[in-house]
């Protein structure tokens, strides 16, 4: 009994700590964008990697998700004779959770663990020692930069994927279901909404805000050569991953109340 | 100048120091031996504030260290140069870009400016011409000799060597010693220089400091410690396996 309280506090404690450390890796992050201390060369680099480089698999996945979605609304919708609101379904699906949950994840796989790897080598080889021994901030050099770049390519990201989801759901809605291209279209203009989109890229900006934050915060707390590494980067992607479903869920909840 | 006073370090759990004392006059260079985890780089990471002694002060130029944080920590980090043992280069950057990172961080200078002083650093250190590498296409030697120079770029009045010669083939070990026995005349810098070569300790320090059982064991000039009648000194610097420290 003694020994399972013990795990426990020690859990407990280790948790807390993780949280305090997160909290802390975020104050730091505001203070420093805050005071307007940005390096844009290395934003810019990362926002090329970050945002660019995810431009194809965001277009395919995105692409394919919009599709199936197209294909399984017109079914359902065909057979209850509203075959004409599958562009409009499509569209506030895409706009309220796909969009913004694809990329996401897409970018928390993709990018994320590169940033944890990328700071788990650094740290587990001194170099972010280096850095605070060369009296620069490592919040500042590193993590800023992922942040702001996180920031301002996920939400565009989402934008792209609206934009490839929408078009795969009308390939298959005019091809497959045999939907017209204007009762299509149509649908989307009467249900679909700019809010519908507005709350869309709320939600990637949330994201954005946790990938950053979890993959950097875990690369900055990597412990144990090549093995230790592996293991944050797999933690962070696992944590980003889970904290993106469910902070999904809690945003559907407050955005879309009414 | 450095001071360490009453310091005590402990982390997770286990004792690394206990009650240390030690006075380093400004261009005075010491160095610290002793077996592999007696807390040689855990000094260093004081004097630079990167730990914090569970006890004690370090002093810094007349500064305490431990109650810094923020920019009057950096403010006085300024004034540190830190040769990591692995030498700790940024992956990401050239060996100029490396070397010219302090200067690019924290002081308004034309990149002309820069340039000049890291080709004349990478010249000190024997390794002009090398601005356009990366740190994956260096040796062992060089990586140490270019996180030298990366220290050495802004000019710090104190220097902390990690191992600068660990691991490296003897015409590298002499090579490096002969550098900081240069830098010592030129810049005149305060050094500590953590090391497990006998033969660099005595050569190129003013006095040496034996760490052993969390304490200092002995402190005097390397004649002195090369002299000692302690059979734990004695034993460690003759690197004998008989004798009282058992590994």
């Amino acid at each position: 009994m003694e020994q399972v309280l013990s795990h426990l506090g020690h859990r407990t404690i280790a948790f807390l700590e993780h949280v305090g450390r997160m909290i802390r890796l975020t104050r730091d992050t505001c203070y420093y964008l805050g005071k307007g201390a940005v390096n844009y060369r290395l934003t810019v680099d990362q926002m090329a990697q970050l945002g660019v480089n995810s431009l194809f698999i965001v277009f395919i996945t995105v692409a394919f998700a919009g599709m199936v979605l197209s294909l399984e609304l017109a079914h359902i919708a065909i057979r209850y004779g509203v075959g004409k609101m599958v562009g409009g379904g499509v569209a506030i699906a895409m706009a309220r959770e796909f969009a913004p949950m694809l990329p996401a994840i897409v970018v928390a796989g993709r990018v994320g663990s590169a940033i944890t790897a990328e700071i788990g080598s650094m740290k587990v080889t001194e170099q972010i020692d280096a850095l605070e021994a060369l009296a620069t901030s490592p919040v500042r050099y590193l993590v800023v930069p992922r942040f702001l770049a996180c920031a301002v390519m996920i939400p565009i990201l989402t934008l792209f994927a609206n934009f490839s989801g929408n078009w795969g759901g009308y390939l298959i809605a005019t091809s497959y279901a045999q939907i017209t291209p204007s009762a299509y279209m149509d649908s989307i203009h009467r249900m679909a909404v700019m809010e519908d989109l507005t709350a869309g890229l709320i939600k990637a900006l949330v994201f954005a805000i946790l990938i950053s934050l979890v993959s950097c915060h875990q690369g900055m707390i990597t412990e144990g050569g090549a093995a230790g590494v592996g293991k944050s980067t797999t933690t962070s992607v696992v944590v980003s991953i889970i904290l993106i479903f469910a902070t999904n869920y809690f945003l559907s909840y407050f955005l879309f109340k009414s | 100048m450095i001071r360490f006073e009453s310091i005590s370090v402990t982390l997770g759990g286990r004792e690394i120091l206990r009650d240390i004392d030690l006075e380093i006059q400004r261009g005075e260079t010491v160095a610290v031996i002793g077996l592999s985890g007696a807390g040689k780089s855990t000094l260093l990471k004081l004097v630079v504030g990167l730990l914090r002694p569970t006890k004690g002060k370090v002093w810094v130029n007349g500064t305490e260290m431990s109650g810094l944080s923020g920019k009057a920590l950096y403010d006085v980090r300024k004034k540190i140069g830190l040769v990591f043992q692995e030498g700790a280069l940024f992956d990401s950057l050239t060996v100029g870009e490396n070397v010219a990172f302090g200067l690019r961080q924290h002081f308004k200078l034309a990149e002309s400016e820069i340039w000049k002083r890291v080709e004349e650093t990478l010249e000190v250190v024997g390794l002009a011409g090398t601005e356009a590498l990366f740190p994956s296409q260096l040796s062992g030697g060089m990586r140490k000799r270019i996180s030298l120079a990366r220290a050495l770029a802004y000019r710090p009045e104190i220097l902390l060597f990690d191992e600068p010669t660990t691991g490296l083939d003897p015409i590298m070990t002499n090579i490096i010693n002969s550098l900081i026995l240069q830098l010592k005349r030129d810049i005149v810098a305060t050094s500590i220089i953590v090391t497990h070569d006998m033969h660099s300790a005595f050569a190129v320090s003013d006095r040496v400091a034996m760490l052993f059982d969390k304490r200092f064991m002995a402190v005097g000039t390397p004649a002195d410690v090369q002299q000692s009648v302690n059979p734990y000194v004695r034993q460690f610097i003759e690197g004998s396996a008989e004798g009282p420290i058992q590994v």
